[in-house]
């Protein structure tokens, strides 16, 4: 096997607020492949933003703090750099974008000047050259007219349009990892879809690996190969999208897919969905032990005390239960 | 049709008129609501469904007046909504409310629950303070609250348990109808299904009626018993929700069906991705509006306007090709 792209090591992150020191990522590893797209999935305060925002060192210490782990990326372990060092990366090998386009493009300037920033910081290309190569990946992004587009300002150019100005600037130095933070959450569900294509038909022509972090079941089976899911904190469960969708070994992992309504399947008089009961934990009232005990159906005596580990149940899945898989 | 028709709507329109900019003599209006009709049967779940901007809170708003409609009728239980009176109004929603999309911004923060949930007691003229109190209690109960929320303020509810504060201040008064705005789209996946859960039991036990508005196919396939889908300002397909799961007929039906992603088949279904964004409803194309975007569309789309027709019992289909 290759080695992998990114490598997140016990990963711990704390927030410092006036209840004290919370953690909202509990030492978390995982790794991304070369040319994979890895989803990590969860419910709002799950943790899943903070980790990604830890990679590339965006969340503001203080109040944040990252109190244990390592992140390698090229052989260098990337919370051990300095701030110098994380700008040449930052946009160059790893890039982002974020789940609402209006709020992360600069509204005073226009979307050419913004890709074109990019371009200049990292490149040694002049003013010219940058803004004929921000057309390019304009029109790489399927955005209409392209040429044009460089004059405009955000607030002419609709959701959806907006999020491919966001990616064109993500790609401007062909990345090896793109980070996407619910990249369609704010869209419409049509333009969710052509977004989603985009992305596949980009990572399929430049090999780059993608991270993608959702709270939405079906963009992930729509486009990741691998998925973590993760649940106050902590992975619970991990694996190859298709087998963990269709067997779920982790209860809130089978809970989260039977609560959405699916398509097709009728509803019979009477029926309800599926609920998981209860809610997500805020971060200063973890549950004890496992901390998804309080809402699941199955838990037991040992649940109420001992966290599980994370454990591998086949080749590339693990699971963090103290049930026997197999047991849903 | 022997049911009994609780809201009929016909031909609602609402345009707004956007500012006028320096030395402009005239701006075009937008035509958030162009001109709709349909009817929703006592005791029956109608879904209300398009992309942002098609105009599907609008409809919401105008029916409660909460804003002025342009022009257009709608009746509720045989009385005209639009002939009354302010006051008049008032009165009567008692028997229509709604529920919002944000559960934070439709609470007043600086309130306790308890007092929230009072409120449309005191403002409906119920003076007495303990009986209030009882009433308020009771809600928590129905929807799912510990009593202990009585006095906690919005702050301190989660996302889920706000929306069900909103729920239980809905149907406080008995009401007939409740208008649902996207009611579970701010919330966490697993707390939507409770929150759907508990809209369908109180429809059993209160005998409601909904205007279910989401933009969530899923969502609405699973809650409605019939479905409008809005495109620009019109309604494009009106039909059983089974009607429009199984056979939709407008190609915008088809393109928002075949967008969702979903769990089962992965890449599987054939990709027919639309191109193109919703146009702008203060300039919408010529003919009929989706045409811009249409896969199928013919020379005379693009001329005229397709009117809403009825292609089998219960479904209208507004396209010239079906």
């Amino acid at each position: 096997m290759s080695s992998p792209e990114l490598e997140i090591q016990n990963l711990t992150v704390s927030f410092s607020t006036t209840k004290g020191k919370l953690i909202a990522v509990n030492g978390i590893s995982f790794h991304l492949n070369p040319g994979e797209t890895l989803a990590l999935v969860g419910e709002s305060g799950c943790g899943k933003t903070v980790s990604a925002l830890s990679i590339l060192r965006l969340l503001p210490e203080p109040p944040a703090e990252i109190l244990s782990g390592k992140i390698i990326f090229d052989g260098q372990d990337l919370l051990s750099l300095r701030a110098k060092e994380l700008q040449d990366l930052r946009g160059r090998s790893i890039s982002m974008i974020f789940q609402d386009p209006t709020t992360s493009l600069n509204p005073v300037l226009t979307v050419g000047e913004q890709i074109a920033e990019t371009l200049l910081r990292h490149t040694t290309m002049n003013r010219r050259e940058a803004l004929q190569k921000s057309a390019d990946l304009l029109s790489r992004v399927e955005l209409p007219s392209p040429k044009e587009k460089l004059q405009d300002y955000p607030h002419q150019l609709s959701g959806g349009m907006r999020q491919r100005v966001m990616i064109a600037m993500a790609l401007a130095c062909s990345p090896r990892v793109l980070i996407a933070d619910e990249p369609t959450t704010a869209l419409d569900v049509l333009i969710q879809a052509q977004i989603l294509e985009l992305l596949e038909n980009l990572k399929k022509e430049t090999g780059m690996s993608i991270l993608i972090i959702t709270h939405d079941l079906g963009v992930v089976a729509e486009i990741a190969q691998r998925v973590l899911v993760m649940y106050a904190g902590e992975i619970v469960e991990s694996g190859p999208a298709k087998a963990l969708l269709k067997n779920p070994f982790h209860p809130y992992t089978k809970g989260l897919i039977a609560s959405i309504p699916k398509l097709g399947t009728k509803k019979r008089p009477g029926a309800r969905l599926e609920e998981i009961p209860g809610n997500v934990p805020s971060l200063d009232q973890r549950p004890s032990g496992c901390p998804f005990h309080p809402r699941c159906s199955w838990a037991m005596e040992i649940c109420k005390t001992q966290n599980p580990q994370l454990r591998k149940i086949e080749a590339q899945r693990q699971v963090s239960c103290h049930l026997e898989p197999g047991t849903l | 049709m022997n049911k009994e028709e609780l809201l009929v709507v016909r031909d609602l329109k609402k345009h707004f008129l956007p500012k006028m900019k320096f030395l402009e003599t005239s701006s075009a209006p937008i035509r958030a609501v162009d001109g709709i009709s349909f009817i929703l049967h006592k005791g029956e779940t109608l879904g209300l469904v398009g992309e942002s901007g098609c105009g599907k809170s609008t409809v919401a708003r105008t029916l409660l007046r909460l804003i002025e409609p342009t022009s257009g009728q709608v009746s509720f239980c045989g009385t005209d909504l639009f002939a009354l009176k302010e006051t008049e109004m008032r009165n009567l929603r008692k028997e229509m409310q709604i529920i919002f999309q944000d559960p934070y911004s439709s609470v007043n923060p600086g309130r306790r629950i308890g007092h929230i949930l009072q409120e449309p007691f005191e403002i409906h003229g119920f003076r007495n303070k303990r009986e209030n109190a009882e009433k308020a209690n009771q809600l928590l109960e129905q929807v799912g609250l510990a009593p202990d929320y009585f006095n906690r303020y919005p702050h301190e509810l989660s996302g889920g348990q706000l929306q069900r504060v909103g729920i239980a201040r809905a149907i406080a008064l008995n009401p007939k109808l409740i208008v649902a705005d996207e009611p579970v789209s701010a919330l966490d996946v697993s707390i939507q299904a409770q929150v759907i859960n508990l809209l369908l039991d109180l429809k059993d036990k209160l005998d409601i009626s909904y205007l279910f508005i989401s933009h969530d196919l899923g969502v609405v396939e699973y809650f409605c018993d019939r479905v409008a889908v809005m495109y620009l300002g019109k309604i494009v397909e009106l039909a059983d929700s089974e009607q429009i799961y199984n056979s939709p007929q407008h190609p915008y039906t088809i393109a928002l069906l075949n967008a969702i992603p979903s769990l089962e088949s992965g890449r599987s279904k054939q990709k027919v991705s639309l191109k193109g964004d919703i146009p702008n409803p203060a300039n919408p194309p010529k003919g009929c509006a989706f045409h811009s975007r249409c896969p199928i569309k013919e020379k005379q789309c693009e001329e005229k306007t397709p009117a809403l027709k009825e292609i089998a019992t219960g479904h209208h289909v507004a396209c010239f090709l079906k």
